[in-house]
């Protein structure tokens, strides 16, 4: 099979808690 | 008390000790129930594990967060080889962001609808950001190749 990326799990990403801490 | 457990939950991701952020997070919605970022934390740290069902199975008891979670649970879908529903989810959202056409993408790849996903992919590749991505690229690429 060809190389093929998982392009989307790079959108999967962990939101700041900057706010929270 | 709820910021000290934040600064632990982020100190616990930064290590990328997923487990014990998942148990951080737990301790946040006991006192917080349906916390925006203790949830999507949660979602995510099971991502990164590989453990999809119970990603999903935290999305679908996020109660009013549930809706904001289309991405996360088409992309644990997809993971989990259940392509079909994972274009349910997808389809389901009506102006579609790039991550979701990314994922989109992948889906139909999978699927073998070589055509639709050639379809995501030049539309992709018509926007600025995305012309120089060798990823993009070699996505398309294999697409071609499989589709003969
Ligand atoms: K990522």
């Amino acid at each position: 099979k060809p190389m093929f990326f998982d392009l989307a799990f790079n959108s999967c990403e962990f939101p700041s808690l900057e706010n929270r801490k | 008390p709820l910021d000290i457990l934040f600064k632990e939950l982020d100190e616990a991701i930064q290590e990328q000790q997923y487990k014990k952020a998942i148990r951080v997070c737990n301790k946040v919605l006991s006192q917080s129930v349906n916390d925006v970022e203790a949830t999507q934390c949660k979602v995510l740290c099971y991502m990164y594990l590989g453990s999809f069902q119970d990603a999903v199975d935290t999305i679908n008891k996020s109660g009013p967060l549930k809706d904001s979670f289309v991405f996360e649970k088409a992309y644990c879908l997809y993971s989990s080889a259940k392509y079909t529903d994972a274009l349910k989810e997808t389809t389901s959202i009506q102006s579609k962001p790039n991550n979701v056409l990314e994922l989109e993408a992948q889906i139909y790849y999978k699927l073998e609808n070589y055509e639709k996903t050639i379809e995501i992919y030049e539309q992709l590749l018509s926007q600025s950001g995305y012309s120089q991505s060798s990823e993009l690229i070699t996505n398309l690429c294999a697409v071609y190749i499989d589709a003969g």
